[in-house]
C-alpha cells in the first residue's frame, strides 16, 4: 500500500482523481462505428454498481480498515492519514520489513527520513570531532596537521550529499515482545487504520462518496453531522467555518490536509503528499470572532515560512440575518431524509463566502527593490 | 541614581554615561530612537536618546537605580504638580526655556503617584515575570527584550544581547487562569526548536514565586 | 479506544517503544486523560536543567536507579485547556504515581486525524541545545 517511487509515477501518468469515486472510461467511443457503441455500453453495465469506500464509526473516530476502502481514499484525492505512519498507511510494510518477514519491498517515506537523520546525525559528530582536532592543532601551532584536518573536512563535506542518497543496510532484527504478539501463524496482522478528519468525513459524506458503518449500522449523513457538529451552532462556530473553508478549497480541486504540524489550520496541495510539499498553509478566520493577537500571527508565520510555505489567512463570511439561519438550522433539526439534509447543507454553505489574505513578514530594510 | 525622562508618555534615558551603566551593570538594553545628526538621512544607525519599555523603567525605578524625570508640558499626563509640604522634596531645574521647566519628583511617594502607567504594569502578569528573570541567580545576568518577532512577550538573554543569543521565549500567563493552548504549544515548541531556544510559559503562584516550565520539540512525532 | 490507549498505541507500533505502561486518569489525578511510561527505542535528547542559584544539572538524576531512558508520556486533545497550574499538577501528579517527579513530560497531542506531534515540556529551565 505504500506509494513507491514506480507508483508515483504511474499515479502521476493518472488523469487527476480528487474523489474516491469510479469512472468509467468511454473514450473509446466513435459515434459512426456501432461496435464501439456496443464496448462503450458493457463498459457502463459493467462499472454501474458503484462501490463507495466503507468508514467506520468507533468511539468518536471514523476511519477505513479494509484495504480496497485504504486504497480507494487514499490514491483518490489522499484523504485521510494511517494511524501509524506519517501520512499515507505504511505501517504494515514497516513492520514486515523491519521483522524480516518480506524481502525487496521500496523504502518508505518514514524510512527514508529516518535514514537522512541518522546520515545527518553522523556527519555532525564526525564534524564535530574535526572541529576539536583544529582546535587541538592550532593551539599546538601544528601546521602540517592542520592542513590534514582540512583536507578531511573537504572530504567530509563532498560526501554527505552523495551518502544521502545511498541506503544503508537495515540493521539487526529485533522482535519485541509487543512485535510477538501481532504475529499469528507466522503472519503479521494488519493493525493500522486510515483515519479520516471530521472535516474530511463529513465532506465525503455530504457528496456521497463513502458509506459510513458503525456497531448499529449504517451511519447517515445526519447522524454524522450530528456526531461532529451536532445542531447547535452558530453562524460563527469555528468548526463549521472550517468545514467551509475545507469544503471551498477541496471544490476547486486542492488536495487539503491537516495542518496541525505547522499551528494552522490545513495545508494546501496542488495534488497530494507524494508529488510535492504543501505550497500553502491555511488558517481559518471568521470575521466576528476576536481575532489573535499580532505576536501570534507573527510567531505563526514564523514557522510557516522556516518551512518554506506561504500563510494564508482565509476568511469565511457570511452576511446572515439571524432569522435566516435559525430557520435553516431548524430545518436541519427537523429533516429525517439525507437526500434533504444535505440539500440544506449545500443551502447553509451557499450563504458563506471565502476571502484569501495572504500573510509575509516584511522587513522595511530588506524588501526595498 | 540614573535620570528617567518621561516624554508622551514614554520613557527615555537622555544621558550616554546612564545608557552605559544600565546596559553594563544592569543588562538594561532599551532602544536607541534618536536620528544621527551627521547622517538624518537613514535609520539604521541611531543614537541617544535610549527608550525604555514600562517594564524596563519600572524596574530600574523600583531597583532604586533609577528616578523619573517629568517635563510637564510633553509627559502627556494631567498632573498638577505637587509642591513640597513634609517630606516630598521637589527640585526644579531650570531649562534653557524659562517656559519649561522641568520638575524632577525624588521622593518615593511622589514618584508613584506620577507614574500612573507604571502602577498598572507593576500588577500585570507580565512584569512579574520580566521581574523573575531579573532577579534569577541573584540578578543581572539576563538580559529580557521584548520578544514579538519569535512569538512571545520576551525574549531572554543569557547576557549581553551583542554577544549571546537568545535562550528563552517567555509568555507569561495568570498562573490558574490562562488556558496555555495547544495550538501554541505546537506553533512555539516548534518555533523556539527552529532557532535553538525554549518557549517557556511562566506564571505567578499565590505564595508570589514564579513557576516556569519549556517547551521544546521531542525529536520524534 | 482511549485517548490514553491511542497514544500508547502510537507509542509501540509507530515510534517503536517499549515496556509500556499506561496509568488511568482514576490513578494519574489531575491528568486530563491518564499518563503513559514507556522508554524510546533510543535514549531521547538529555538537557541541562538550570536552577535559581545558578548551578546546572542533569536532567536525570532525580531518576530511581535502572532505566534513566524512560519518559512520561501526557496524553492530549488538541481541544484541551491547560494553565500553568494545571502543569505544576500533572507533575506532582506523576510524582505520585511513579514515585519520583520527572525532570520533563512529554506532550503526546492527539488530532482527529489520527495523528500525533510530542513536545517536551522541562520542569523549570533548562539550557537550549546548541
Amino acid at each position: 500500500m505504500t506509494t513507491t517511487v514506480s507508483d508515483r509515477i504511474r499515479l502521476r501518468g493518472k488523469k487527476h482523481q480528487m474523489l474516491p469515486v469510479d469512472t468509467v472510461d468511454l473514450s473509446c467511443f466513435v459515434p459512426h462505428n456501432p461496435v464501439s457503441w456496443a464496448v462503450c455500453l458493457y463498459k457502463v453495465y459493467a462499472g454501474a454498481v458503484p462501490v463507495l469506500p466503507t468508514v467506520r464509526f468507533e468511539s468518536g473516530n471514523f476511519f477505513a480498515a479494509d484495504w480496497a476502502s485504504i486504497n480507494k481514499l487514499w490514491r483518490r484525492g489522499f484523504y485521510g492519514k494511517g494511524t501509524l505512519s506519517r501520512s499515507e498507511p505504511s505501517w504494515f510494510n514497516r513492520t514486515k520489513r523491519r521483522l524480516r518477514l518480506d524481502e525487496g519491498t521500496e523504502l518508505s517515506s518514514e524510512e527514508i527520513i529516518a535514514q537522512r537523520r541518522h546520515q545527518r546525525e553522523e556527519f555532525k559528530r564526525q564534524r564535530q570531532e574535526l572541529d576539536a582536532l583544529e582546535r587541538r592543532y592550532k593551539l599546538e601551532e601544528d601546521s602540517a596537521n592542520l592542513a590534514r584536518v582540512e583536507k578531511l573536512r573537504h572530504a567530509l563535506t563532498e560526501t554527505k550529499g552523495r551518502h544521502a542518497r545511498s541506503s544503508t543496510p537495515v540493521e539487526e532484527v529485533e522482535i519485541r515482545p509487543e512485535d510477538d504478539v501481532l504475529i499469528q501463524e507466522g503472519k503479521l496482522q494488519n493493525i493500522e487504520v486510515l483515519q479520516l478528519s471530521h472535516t474530511e468525513t463529513l465532506f465525503l459524506k455530504l457528496i456521497g462518496c463513502i458509506d459510513i458503518q458503525s456497531e448499529d449500522g449504517p451511519v447517515g449523513l445526519k447522524t454524522a453531522w450530528m456526531q461532529i457538529l451536532g445542531l447547535e451552532f452558530t453562524s460563527e462556530d469555528s468548526r463549521l467555518l472550517r468545514f467551509i473553508a475545507y469544503a471551498h478549497y477541496r471544490s476547486l480541486g486542492w488536495c487539503v490536509r491537516s495542518g496541525l504540524k505547522f499551528a494552522s489550520d490545513f495545508l494546501l496541495y496542488q495534488r497530494g503528499p507524494p508529488f510535492q510539499h504543501a505550497k500553502y498553509t491555511l488558517r481559518v478566520c471568521g470575521v466576528k470572532e476576536g481575532s489573535m493577537s499580532w505576536i501570534r500571527y507573527s510567531g505563526i508565520n514564523r514557522v510557516v515560512s522556516g518551512v518554506k510555505k506561504t500563510m494564508v489567512l482565509s476568511y469565511v463570511t457570511s452576511e446572515w440575518n439571524e432569522n435566516e439561519f435559525e430557520s435553516i438550522r431548524e430545518q436541519m433539526e427537523c429533516c429525517s431524509d439525507d437526500h434533504e439534509f444535505a440539500l440544506l447543507v449545500a443551502d447553509l454553505v451557499s450563504h458563506y463566502r471565502v476571502d484569501e489574505v495572504v500573510y509575509h513578514r516584511w522587513v522595511a530594510n530588506r524588501n526595498r527593490e | 541614581m540614573i535620570p528617567i525622562s518621561i516624554v508622551n508618555g514614554k520613557y527615555f534615558i537622555f544621558d550616554i554615561d546612564s545608557v552605559k551603566r544600565v546596559r553594563n551593570d544592569h543588562l538594561i538594553i532599551g532602544t536607541l530612537s534618536g536620528t544621527l545628526s551627521i547622517l538624518p538621512q537613514q535609520n539604521i544607525l541611531l543614537g541617544l536618546p535610549l527608550q525604555l519599555t514600562s517594564e524596563e523603567a519600572l524596574w530600574l525605578t523600583e531597583m532604586g537605580l533609577g528616578y523619573l524625570i517629568f517635563n510637564l508640558k510633553s509627559s502627556g499626563l494631567n498632573l498638577e504638580p505637587k509642591v513640597a509640604g513634609d517630606e516630598t522634596r521637589l527640585n526644579t531645574v531650570e531649562s534653557s526655556d524659562s517656559d519649561r521647566k522641568l520638575e524632577i519628583y525624588q521622593s518615593e511617594s511622589v514618584q508613584s503617584e506620577l507614574s500612573a502607567d507604571l502602577r498598572k504594569i507593576k500588577d500585570s502578569v507580565g512584569y512579574q515575570t520580566f521581574k523573575f528573570f531579573k532577579s534569577f541567580q541573584n540578578g543581572s545576568r539576563y538580559a529580557v527584550l521584548p520578544g514579538m518577532r519569535f512569538g512571545g512577550k520576551y525574549l531572554v538573554y543569557n547576557g549581553d544581547p551583542l554577544r549571546y543569543h537568545a535562550q528563552f521565549i517567555v509568555q507569561p500567563l495568570d498562573y490558574k487562569k490562562d488556558d496555555i493552548g495547544m495550538i501554541n504549544i505546537v506553533n512555539n515548541g516548534r518555533l523556539s526548536t527552529g532557532v535553538k531556544k525554549l518557549w517557556v510559559v511562566a506564571g505567578e503562584k499565590e505564595d508570589g514565586s514564579t513557576e516556569c516550565f519549556s517547551v521544546e520539540w521531542a525529536g520524534f512525532g | 479506544m482511549s485517548l490514553m490507549e491511542i497514544i500508547a498505541q502510537n507509542l509501540v507500533h509507530f515510534h517503536l517503544w517499549t515496556s509500556i505502561q499506561t496509568f488511568p486518569k482514576s490513578s494519574a489525578k489531575g491528568t486530563p486523560h491518564g499518563v503513559v511510561r514507556g522508554v524510546p527505542p533510543k535514549k531521547l535528547s538529555e538537557t541541562t536543567s538550570i536552577s535559581s542559584t545558578g548551578e546546572t544539572e542533569s536532567s536525570t538524576t532525580d531518576k530511581p536507579d535502572g532505566d534513566t531512558s524512560e519518559e512520561w508520556v501526557l496524553p492530549l486533545s488538541i481541544s484541551d485547556k491547560l494553565t500553568v497550574e494545571n502543569i505544576e499538577q500533572i507533575f506532582e501528579s506523576i510524582r505520585s504515581v511513579g514515585s519520583y517527579r520527572p525532570k520533563r513530560i512529554i506532550a503526546g497531542l492527539l488530532d482527529d486525524d489520527g495523528s500525533v506531534v510530542y513536545y517536551f515540556i522541562h520542569d523549570g529551565l533548562v539550557k537550549p541545545r546548541s
